[in-house]
């Protein structure tokens, strides 16, 4: 009996591979494959050398621990933002959506991941060590956390505040604002939601 | 999925577990009075404008609608009951929040009602916001889960003998569930825990009263170490497996020390 189409193995091992990326489920891997199949082989091409380009040519930043394509990112490298305020986030995601703000003109640090006690994720998981050693031997005056707004993002920015007041270093610590999210409905926002967007209400002028 | 009564319902849960998954969604554990742990999605949780996103965050008090599915349940229209805001800030009170959460869901059966451990678990919740005795509230909330669970340990009568403990310093058996009269002298090896007089006490009154019974206990600190690894070698025995919130707990309270 011949061979189904998917059961070729160049298709299957294919399929395998974009299954493992996150959110791909089988029949979206299956699309992905037919879809490269019919693709002109420059743009197949294209794509995989796309592929072992990220692995050759990035890095971690030296200093800030976010994406790079060389040994201290183009943020930390830019003199004209403030060198003295660090926003901390927990993945390198993080620091494209607040960057995508436009309005943040500090520097990162990157912790790669939250303290999760019950996943066994604990301080030294993290970049927290790292953050403080920045702490130590910078001029840093604000150290802004950008953890997300659920309970571990909260133990986790706790756990900075606490260590980071135990340094000898007069800093200004702060937490990115909690409040109602655009074109939300108030009907269905939970009440430690609306708690923080009360408290931090704004007067409008 | 197994025993559930009802393919929709609704009910009141602690959630108790969250995992990413995909590029929006959450997998998420829910202990439930009447059908016990529940492993769920929660569809679109991480997107901002989400209805559901808001109210799913871990020791939330919830309310919400449930439809069991063949492999994992799905969550919808969930409102919060109450967020304990009141330990969302202090490290002591969240560390032993989250352990709470995880040795209950260890302890959870899938489609099984306790209604005892839920409220437990609720109770306990309230309680850790307002008080001060972390570790005393930790240790009563320890023994009621065992004793809501099936595990009660024996505190008055010896489990190698049957007879009644006499006053004096003892020792704890995990193996089998309870004190061990200092002279039975158990044959088979049985690894044995100290308990002295006042540990034994210490755990009969938290084991017998409510929490409000032990806000002017006076505990010295051998005494709660002691009842501490009688504890947890017992529930690590039961369980089977590691807790792995055990280690960050462990941390916090040796900040407290320092």
């Amino acid at each position: 009996m011949s061979d189904t189409n998917s059961s070729l193995p160049s298709i299957e091992r294919l399929v395998e591979a974009f299954q493992r990326l996150p959110g791909i489920g089988p029949k979206s891997a299956q699309r992905l494959t037919y879809h490269l199949i019919r693709m002109k082989r420059e743009e197949s091409e294209e794509l995989a050398s796309a592929a072992i380009g990220i692995k050759d040519n990035l890095m971690t930043c030296k200093n800030c621990f976010n994406i790079s394509e060389e040994k201290i990112c183009g943020i930390c490298r830019d003199e004209n933002r403030d060198h003295t305020m660090i926003c901390v986030v927990e993945e390198p995601l993080n620091v494209l959506a607040i960057e995508r703000s436009r309005i943040y003109r500090g520097i990162f640090h990157v912790l790669y991941g939250v303290i999760s006690p019950v996943h066994a994720i604990g301080p030294e998981d993290l970049k927290i060590s790292e953050l403080i050693e920045r702490i130590n031997h910078n001029d840093i005056k604000e150290i802004i956390l950008a953890t997300n707004p659920n309970l571990e993002g909260e133990a986790t920015a706790a756990y900075i505040r606490d260590t980071v007041s135990e340094t000898d270093k007069n800093i200004e610590i702060s937490r990115l604002a909690r409040g109602l999210p655009s074109g939300s409905d108030i009907e269905y926002v939970d009440d430690s939601t609306l708690v923080h967007a009360l408290n931090s209400r704004s007067s409008i002028k | 999925m197994r025993n559930f009564h009802q393919n929709i319902f609704n009910t009141e849960a602690i959630v108790v577990r969250i995992n990413n998954f995909g590029e929006s969604d959450r997998l998420i554990n829910i202990i439930t009075p009447k059908n016990g742990l529940i492993r769920g999605i929660a569809k679109g949780a991480k997107k901002p404008k989400s209805r559901i996103g808001g109210h799913l965050d871990l020791l939330k008090f919830i309310k919400l609608s449930v439809k069991i599915n063949k492999n994992l349940a799905s969550f919808n229209q969930t409102e919060t009951l109450n967020s304990f805001n009141g330990f969302r800030n202090n490290l002591s009170r969240m560390s032993r929040g989250i352990y709470m959460g995880e040795i209950a869901e260890k302890l959870s059966v899938e489609g099984a009602e306790n209604i005892g451990l839920f409220n437990l678990l609720v109770k306990s919740l309230h309680f850790l916001e307002k008080t001060n005795h972390f570790e005393l509230i930790t240790r009563w909330y320890e023994l009621n889960l065992l004793k809501v669970s099936g595990f009660s340990p024996e505190l008055n009568m010896c489990v190698e003998t049957g007879k009644e403990i006499q006053p004096g310093n003892h020792l704890f058996s995990s193996d089998k569930g309870g004190i061990v009269d200092i002279n039975a002298n158990p044959s088979d090896g049985t690894p044995l825990i100290p308990a002295s007089m006042n540990t034994i006490k210490l755990l009969r009154h938290l084991n017998k009263f409510e929490w409000e019974d032990h806000y002017k206990v006076l505990v010295d600190n051998q005494t709660l170490y002691n009842s501490k690894r009688i504890l947890r070698e017992y529930i690590h025995f039961i369980i089977g497996n590691p807790i792995k919130s055990e280690y960050f707990m462990d941390e916090i309270f040796h900040k407290e020390k320092i």
